[in-house]
This record gives C-alpha cells, sequence and structure tokens, in this order.
C-alpha cells in the first residue's frame, strides 16, 4: 500500500518570537516493510539555517534555526510511503532466549518516563504470566493494557510517566505505550518506542494525528515486531514509521527553544491517505 | 612515610636536592613558616578578586626528582592516549561493547553516556585533550591511580599559577632549586589551542558551580575568555556572545561545567543552563569542546572497570609490557609536610594524593605537565593545594620532561595568537551597571550633603522654607526619603533625622559592591585593590551617619573615576563603566535639576543656588563670575557648557562619544538630540519641563541600551506534537 501523508504543525505565538531553534523528527526513516518514496519539509517562514543528520537511534534529524523575529511557525511534512504488512506471524524466541541477547541491551533499561514501579511489574508479571515466547508476551501486555485504559486526550501531558498513566489507567497513545515499555523492560524484554501515523478514516484511536506504539524484539528470527496497545493489534500496513528510540523524549516530533514567542499551542494536522491509484 | 623517604627510595641520585627541604623548615620557625602561608594566601586572594574565597594554598611544595617524575609523566600520557582510544571506540564503533569489554549496562545507564555526542565523523579536535589523575605514591617510588579526570579537569589553573605565588612567599626556596619549565609545554599547548580555536578567541564555559578561582588562574594563563552558557547563543552553525562591536563567534571552549547539562535543545533542561545547539556544532565540526561531551562516561561505574582491563591489554599489546599506572580503589597515602596555621605552633603532616595532568598537543600526542597538585587533607578537613616542584637535573642529568623533544614550535611557527580583547555582553552590562551605581552613590551622597548643609541653620524665612521644599522635593524624587517628606512646609528636622544617620546611601552602596564582585576580574590587581580600599573605607564610615559616609563616597567615586580614567578596566570595560557613569550623572541631575530650576523665572535664584551647589560648582562660579552668576549665565554652566565635566552638557556629549566608539548609532543620536534639547534648555528661564523631558529621555536611553547591546532575554523550551492535546 502507497500512502501520502501530510503531517501540518502550527505555532501561532502571542507574541513575536525573536529566535527559535527546533529539532524536528519529522522525516521517516526506512525500515524493513517501509519504503520512503518522496518525503520533504517545507517551513514557513523559511529558516536561516537548516541542518539535516542521522541521529544515534538512526532517525533523520533536522535541526533548524529562525532568526528573524515571527510571530507563526508552520512546518508541514509531504512524504509518500510504502507499506508492506508482514505475511505471516514471526517466530518468536522464548523470553528466556530473548532476554539473554545482549545485543538490544539499551532497549531494556528503563528510562525517566518507563521506569516501572511495582504495579507496573505485577501488571507485567500478571499480563504475560502464560505466554512463554516474546510474541506472545507482547499480545498478552497489549491487549491488557488496551482492556485495563480508557482513551482520553487531555488528561496526560508529554511528561507523563508510565507508572502515573497506569495509575490514571486512560492517557493517549504515548501514554499507552510508555506503560507497555515499562512492562515489558520489567520483564526484561528490548523494546522501542515508535513514533508515527496511523492510516486515516478507520475507527481507530490515534488516526489524524501523530501516533505512537511500541516495537518488541521477538528474537533473531522474528526480528522487531510493532504493537499498537492503543487500537490493541499488531501495527502493520496501516502504520508509518517515523522516527523510534526508547521513549518519546528520544523522538518528539518537534522540540525547541524560542525567545520570546509568549503563549503558544501547536496546532496538528495529521493526514495518511492511500495514494491515487494505490 | 612522607614525600622525602618516598622519593629518595626512588631516585637516590636526587637526595641531594630532596634533602633541601628539610633544611629550609629547619631554618624557618613555626611561626614564620604560618605567616608565610597566610602571605601566600593573601597573595593569592589579591590575584583572584572575585573568587568566593582565597585558596587553601600551602607553600611547602611536593617535590618530585626528575627521574621520578619523568618515568611518572610518560605512564601518564600512555594512559591518557589509551583512554582516548577508549572513548573515541564507545563514541564510535563501539566495538568494546561487542567484545563484552565494556558491560552494555552499565554503559547505558550511565547518566554521562550522551548519545547526540556518538558521531562517525572525527570532530574538530581531540574528544580527550585535558587528562589528570590523582595518584598514590607508593614506598617503591611506583603509583596507582585513584582516580581520572577525563571530564571537567579541575586544578589546573592552580598548578600552573601556584608557583608564581610560592615564588614571591617563598623565594628562598625558589632561590635555592632549579625546577623544570613549564613554560614550553604552555606555550605549545596555546598554540594547539589557538588551532583548534581557528584564529577566533579561547574561551572557557563555566557554570555557577565551577571554580572561579581555578577558573580565572587558567583564563590567565591562556589569555582565554571566561563565558556563561547565557552569554552564547547558537543563530547559527557555531555559537556566538555579544560583544562591543557586534557578534563574536567561538569555535573553541574549554568546558569547565558538566556535560550533562550543556545542550538543552538535545538534553532538556532549563534553556538558561546550556546553550541550545551547541552539541550540534560539536558534531558538525564547528566547534571544538575540550573535553568534549561524553567522555566522562569512561570513569563512569560499571564502566571504569571494563575500560580498566581493556586499556591494561592495550598497552601490553602496544608496548609488550604492563600498564604502569592502573587503577587503584584503595591505597596507603604517603604524607607531606604542611606549614602551620597562624597560631600553631609546629609544622603538621598530612596525607596526600599527586594531581598530575597531561595534555593534548596535537600531532606530540600527550605531553605530562612538568608538576601538578599536591592534594593534602588538612587537620580541618579541608582540602590544601601544594605546588610540585619537579627537579630540573636528577640522577642521568637529563631534564625531567621526557616530551622536551617533541616540545616544538608547530611547523610554520604557529598562528598568530587571536585577539581576544572582546567583551561579553554580560560583563559589559554589569560595568555598566557598576559605572552607574557609583555614580548613584555619589548623587545621592552630594545630595544628602547639601540637604544636611542647608538644613543646619534652618529658620521660618520664607526663601529658607522654599529652599527646603526644593530640596525634600529632589530628594524623594531621587527616592533618598519618603515621598510623605516633600513638601514646601517640611519641619528641618524630620528631614535632618532622616538623612543623618547615612541609611539613604545603604541601597547605592550595596549595589556597588555587588556589581564590584561581579567585575573584579576585568581590573588589575592593583586597580582593584584601590577601589576595595575606598569601598571598605565606606563600609566603616557607615557607623559615622552622614557626615562620615559623604566624604567617604566621595572618595570611592573619585577613586573609580581615576581607576578607570586609567584603563585599568580592559578591553574596552572602561567604556561601558563611563557609560554608566555619564547616564547616571545626565538622569539623576536632570531629574534634580527639574525641581531645582522648575520655578517661575523670578523666583529662580534659589534653585540656581541649590543647583550650582549640588555640582560642587561654587568655586568655579566665584573664579569665572566672583560668586554665582545671574541666571542666564548660571543656566549656561549647569545645563549647556561642554567644557565643564559637571554640566548636563558635557554628559550628553560624553555620552554620544562613548555610542560613536560602539558604532551605536541611534544611541548616539538620542544623546546628540538630548545635547541639543540642553543646550535650548539653558537658554530659557524656565527650564524645568525641559529637564523633566531630558530625564525621561535618559531612562529610555538606559532601556534601549539595555534591550541592544546587553544580556538577551531569557529562552523557553517546548516540546511538542507527540501526543494529541
Amino acid at each position: 500500500m502507497i500512502y501520502d501523508l501530510t503531517h501540518r504543525t502550527l505555532y501561532h505565538y502571542a507574541e513575536p518570537a525573536r529566535f527559535a531553534r527546533h529539532l524536528l523528527h519529522l522525516l521517516p526513516r526506512a525500515r524493513e516493510g517501509q519504503r520512503v518514496l518522496d518525503a520533504r519539509l517545507e517551513i514557513a517562514p523559511l529558516p536561516e539555517k537548516r541542518f539535516d543528520e542521522v541521529d544515534y537511534f538512526g532517525n533523520k534529524l533536522t535541526t533548524i534555526a529562525l532568526i528573524a523575529p515571527h510571530e507563526t511557525l508552520e512546518i508541514t511534512l509531504r512524504a509518500t510511503i510504502a507499506r508492506e504488512a508482514p505475511e505471516e506471524a514471526p517466530h518468536a524466541a522464548t523470553l528466556a532466549a530473548v532476554r539473554e541477547a545482549a545485543a538490544f541491551a539499551e532497549f531494556t533499561l528503563p528510562t525517566a518516563l518507563t521506569e516501572a514501579d511495582a504495579a507496573i511489574s505485577d501488571f507485567a508479571s500478571a499480563a504475560t504470566a502464560n505466554e512463554s515466547d516474546a510474541f506472545g508476551a507482547g499480545l498478552a501486555l497489549m491487549g491488557a493494557i488496551n482492556r485495563s485504559f480508557t482513551y482520553r486526550p487531555g488528561v496526560t501531558s508529554v511528561a507523563t510517566t508510565a507508572p502515573a498513566a497506569l495509575a490514571r489507567q486512560e492517557g493517549v497513545c504515548q501514554d499507552y505505550a510508555h506503560v507497555m515499555l515499562a512492562a515489558l523492560r520489567a520483564l526484561g524484554l528490548p523494546c522501542r518506542y515508535v513514533s508515527g501515523y496511523l492510516r486515516s478514516g478507520d475507527a481507530t484511536r490515534g488516526a489524524e494525528q501523530s501516533h505512537a506504539w511500541v516495537s518488541l524484539w521477538v528474537g533473531p528470527e522474528g526480528g522487531w515486531v510493532d504493537f499498537d496497545p492503543t487500537n490493541d493489534r499488531v501495527a502493520g500496513a496501516d502504520h508509518a514509521t517515523l522516527a523510534w528510540g526508547r521513549d518519546f523524549e528520544d523522538v518528539s516530533p518537534v522540540r525547541g527553544v524560542i525567545r520570546g514567542g509568549g503563549r503558544h499551542r501547536p496546532v496538528v494536522e495529521v493526514a495518511m491517505l492511500p495514494a491515487m491509484g494505490s | 612515610m612522607d614525600e622525602r623517604a618516598m622519593a629518595g627510595r626512588a631516585d637516590a641520585g636526587a637526595k641531594r636536592d630532596w634533602r633541601f627541604a628539610p633544611s629550609l623548615l629547619a631554618s624557618l620557625p613555626p611561626a614564620e613558616l604560618a605567616a608565610r602561608k597566610a602571605a601566600l594566601r593573601r597573595l593569592a586572594a589579591a590575584h583572584l578578586p572575585g573568587a568566593a574565597r582565597a585558596p587553601d594554598y600551602d607553600p611547602l611544595p611536593v617535590i618530585l626528582p626528575g627521574a621520578l617524575a619523568r618515568r611518572l609523566g610518560a605512564a601518564l600520557c600512555r594512559r591518557a592516549a589509551l583512554l582516548g582510544v577508549m572513548i573515541d571506540d564507545l563514541y564510535g564503533q563501539r566495538q568494546c561493547l561487542a567484545d563484552g569489554t565494556v558491560p552494555a549496562p552499565a554503559l547505558f545507564s550511565a547518566a554521562e553516556w550522551l548519545r547526540p555526542m556518538v558521531s562517525e565523523a572525527p570532530l574538530s579536535a581531540p574528544r580527550l585533550v585535558l587528562y589528570a589523575a590523582d595518584l598514590a605514591l607508593d614506598v617503591a617510588g611506583g603509583a596507582v591511580v585513584l582516580r581520572d579526570h577525563v571530564d571537567n579537569v579541575p586544578g589546573l589553573g592552580h598548578a600552573i599559577a601556584l608557583r608564581r605565588f610560592i615564588s614571591a612567599a617563598m623565594p628562598e626556596l625558589l632561590r635555592s632549586l632549579t625546577l623544570a619549565s613549564r613554560q614550553p609545554l604552555i606555550e605549545r599547548w596555546r598554540e594547539e589551542i589557538d588551532h583548534w580555536a581557528g584564529g577566533g578567541p579561547v574561551a572557557l564555559l563555566e557554570s555557577e558551580d565551577d571554580d572561579g578561582a581555578d577558573a580565572a588562574l587558567l583564563a590567565r594563563v591562556l589569555g582565554a575568555l571566561r563565558l556563561r552558557p547565557a552569554d552564547l547563543d547558537c543563530f547559527g552553525e557555531a555559537p556566538e556572545f555579544r560583544t562591543l562591536a557586534g557578534t563574536e563567534t567561538v569555535r573553541l571552549l574549554i568546558r569547565r561545567m558538566p556535560a550533562t547539562a550543556i545542550d538543552p535543545l538535545e538534553q532538556g533542561g532549563a534553556p538558561a543552563s546550556g546553550v541550545a545547539g551547541v552539541f550540534g556544532a560539536i558534531r558538525r565540526g564547528r566547534l571544538a569542546m575540550l573535553n568534549a561531551p561524553g567522555t566522562g562516561v569512561i570513569a563512569a561505574p560499571g564502566v571504569a572497570e571494563g575500560v580498566e582491563g581493556a586499556i591494561a591489554a592495550l598497552h601490553r599489546a602496544r608496548f609488550g609490557e604492563a600498564l604502569a599506572l592502573h587503577r587503584a580503589a584503595t591505597a596507603v597515602l604517603p604524607f607531606a609536610p604542611l606549614a602551620p596555621e597562624a597560631g600553631a605552633s609546629e609544622p603538621g603532616t598530612a596525607p596526600f594524593v599527586l594531581r598530575l595532568f597531561a595534555l593534548h598537543c596535537g600531532a606530540a600526542g600527550w605531553v605530562a605537565l612538568p608538576g601538578g597538585l599536591g592534594l593534602a587533607l588538612g587537620p580541618d578537613g579541608r582540602t590544601q593545594m601544594k605546588d610540585v616542584f619537579v627537579l630540573d637535573h636528577g640522577e642521568d642529568g637529563a631534564a625531567p620532561e621526557d616530551m622536551a623533544p617533541e616540545v616544538v614550535a608547530r611547523a610554520g611557527g604557529g598562528r598568530a595568537r587571536a585577539a581576544t580583547s572582546v567583551l561579553p555582553s554580560r560583563v559589559a552590562d554589569d560595568l555598566f551597571w557598576l559605572g552607574r551605581a557609583v555614580e548613584r552613590l555619589e548623587a545621592a551622597a552630594r545630595l544628602g550633603a547639601l540637604a544636611l548643609d542647608t538644613l543646619a541653620e534652618a529658620s521660618a524665612l520664607p526663601h529658607e522654607q522654599h529652599q527646603r521644599g526644593l530640596l525634600a522635593f529632589c530628594l524623594a524624587h531621587q527616592r533618598l526619603i519618603s515621598p510623605d517628606l516633600a513638601g514646601r512646609h517640611v519641619a528641618a528636622r524630620q528631614l535632618r533625622d532622616s538623612l543623618t544617620g547615612g541609611a539613604v546611601l545603604g541601597v547605592p552602596i550595596g549595589m556597588v559592591r555587588r556589581l564590584l564582585a561581579a567585575t573584579s576580574d576585568r581590573f588589575s590587581a592593583t586597580m582593584l585593590t584601590t577601589i576595595e580600599a575606598a569601598l571598605e573605607r565606606v563600609m566603616a564610615a557607615r557607623e559615622g551617619g552622614m557626615a562620615a559616609l559623604v566624604p567617604a563616597s566621595l572618595a570611592l567615586a573619585a577613586s573609580f573615576a581615576g581607576v578607570i580614567g586609567e584603563d585599568a578596566a580592559q578591553d574596552g570595560a572602561f567604556l561601558f563603566a563611563e557609560l554608566g557613569r555619564r547616564l547616571e550623572r545626565l538622569f539623576t541631575l536632570s531629574g534634580s535639576f527639574a525641581i531645582l530650576l522648575g520655578g517661575a523665572p523670578t523666583r529662580l535664584a534659589p534653585g540656581i543656588r541649590l543647583a550650582v551647589a549640588l555640582i560642587d560648582a561654587a568655586m568655579i562660579c566665584e573664579q569665572r563670575y566672583g560668586g554665582v552668576p545671574e541666571a542666564a549665565v548660571a543656566l549656561r554652566l549647569l545645563l549647556g557648557d561642554l567644557a565643564y565635566p559637571r554640566s548636563l552638557g558635557f554628559q550628553a556629549a560624553a555620552l554620544a562619544a562613548g555610542f560613536a566608539r560602539l558604532d551605536a548609532t541611534a544611541e548616539r543620536e538620542e544623546a546628540r538630540a538630548i545635547g541639543l534639547a540642553l543646550e535650548d534648555a539653558s537658554t530659557r528661564m524656565a527650564p524645568g519641563a525641559a529637564l523633566a523631558a531630558v530625564e525621561a529621555r535618559a531612562a529610555g536611553l538606559c532601556e534601549r541600551l539595555t534591550g541592544r547591546l546587553f544580556a538577551p532575554p531569557a529562552s523557553r523550551q517546548h516540546r511538542d506534537g507527540a501526543a494529541p492535546p
């Protein structure tokens, strides 16, 4: 399936921003099952400086600097992405084998947002008590989180930790993902936070906006498998990956330091639609 | 076990020199040694204005024979080189993770592991350039490493500068010894950092928590600027800071702050705690930071142990022998003599570690500093710093530095040293306000003194009541008395009571103290001493009330004016302090004159007399006119006389000239316009309104100056776009 993707972020500043420097994780990366046929960022006003790099996790990282005073900032990603769904369930290694694999040690360690407390550890153990392989554990945890949580925008923030989200049992896709990450890591399984998009129009949560889910390493043969706990489904052809890291902090789509600007709140619009003829 | 015996076993040939120290100790009675110690610290304090407190120096050095120093230096350099290899591997291929040398969980959970600093492309300077190790010497002349300093390297400034203070406080010590010179290495390293700086300024990047004394000393040795994160912006490819002449790009920063909060854009945290964009500049090779952020990870718990094993293996593979300097968790420390503190009867001894330094000199590789610091734990629990003497001839008669052949000038003689005569806007801001504060103190003292003189023989005569009223309004306008006391029928006694104690000068005195401390490193020691002595007299005069404070405050203002007139404040600092003085004088005098000269033309005479007295112009009036002249002439003198340094017109002209030096065109034009307005006002017989307007324009000028030239406003951080609102 080929998608046309548009992601527009608009800032209206209450007073002119006199200087701004932003880091953008807004250009999608290629990965197994995903080809980026075209991707470009349109930025208004045009930044005085722009640098494009690849970050530590292999994501595309764009740095922009706006020196002239500006009252709005609009960043639009336009991309064409070819996405293929995995053909069959992956061959997953046992939980013990996955735990012992050292290659992805970095993704087994907790972060500030995904530090597990006793409640998360208990939740993880209970949800996966009957599972023997990593894929099964992923499915079980995903389902348990989805059933426990109520999707409710506005009650959490980008700084909400996994224990806080689990305690509330409500939140948005980022909170679902952080709880699942914390639980998987409490089990010693390597997993990563994935930011991206969900096909528009379906009866899913998280479409028409930035989305987030979890990727779990299920063993050397199965590799990385993506789980979307917000929608209780294995991510496939309807999900387009933007970037991944250990948690949201590694891949926040837009982060920056601005001087002036006053109060502002971003307006985000996302559309991921099948390309004409796809 | 003290260092004499230790060194004696290590190098019997050096005993002759080595035993000099005890003979010196024997020749100086304890009281004299204590006096020398106090003198050493006073000397250091005099050269370290603004430091939180004088460094805890001890005058008795640790003395290393040449051969021992040579051996330790060579081992130190090898260790530094191998640690550098490990850092490059961790931030590059990470082979040490793949082969299990360094445990991945330890690395990935270390706060010092900075993912943004991973870069496939080499940086513009080696990641590890400054290195120090804290060593415990053993009885066989060997040593073990108790701690590696691979992140910030503290003490280098002290290690280099302490010798100069010792030579002044203990001259007989240096007269009888020939020590290895550190100068060739320092010069060589300066050339290298100039090379990395690309011809631009060399700057130390400091945090509030830095050892200001160490930083100040190092900055002087290197001719480097001292900057804080708030001084820098990363508008383009490399950081810049605001100076007299606009902005200056920095290509080299010697890091004195923790690596965990340098770039708020990539690390989070408060924007003011770091410089947003600086990591990107380093990755792209536009900025060299010494040491690079993240080097400290190799000393992190769990990582250090793996690294130690790796460098031991590397050492054996490269050099065919065991690592000479290896880490030890604990060691028995040797003892060194400590000069007694004042009042103590005998010298003491204290366990000490030896901190040795190595510097990366580009193509010449690592070079050990001949000397270092002895860090002894004093009886009060505080660490005392001792100089480390390396004797210049040992058993073999060779120079102690095996690096000597390598320490040669760079090909082509090296680059011309970049001019560092640039003034960060923060410093300029502080100096500007220091100038204002001194002038404010002087103005308050003069006005207070005039009021007290006038009130001394107060009567109920109408003209005296009128004068009292004018002065009360002036005092209230300058916020020296409560507004409730301003009025034409104010009682003389009330005014006197509110002024006599001198409390009205407390605020400007406090401002002067604070700003002088903040800017003290811009003044030479002699000049600073002059101003501080005058300030101390002001502080002492507080007990004497206004009568004592006025002459002391005027003396302070005169000392300050003299010092900046001597251009003691370097790099254009004089200009900002001068601008502050002139602007404050314009502001306060125009405000007071607006009141004193604000009456009807027929009632100008009392106000003119007060205005003449306020600016101490009675003598010039006497000389020129035989007394206070008629109103038209007096107004010309007070407002428009460009040749008279206390006239308002003179202040405006001085400001215009200062702004012209700064290329501050708009401000210069405004100062000229104010000058024209004053000239016009000087021809009117009712200049009060015009002078009030001048006061407002002076305030506006200050705001414009602050906004345009000085410290920028704070930044804010945001992270958006991940979670739906």
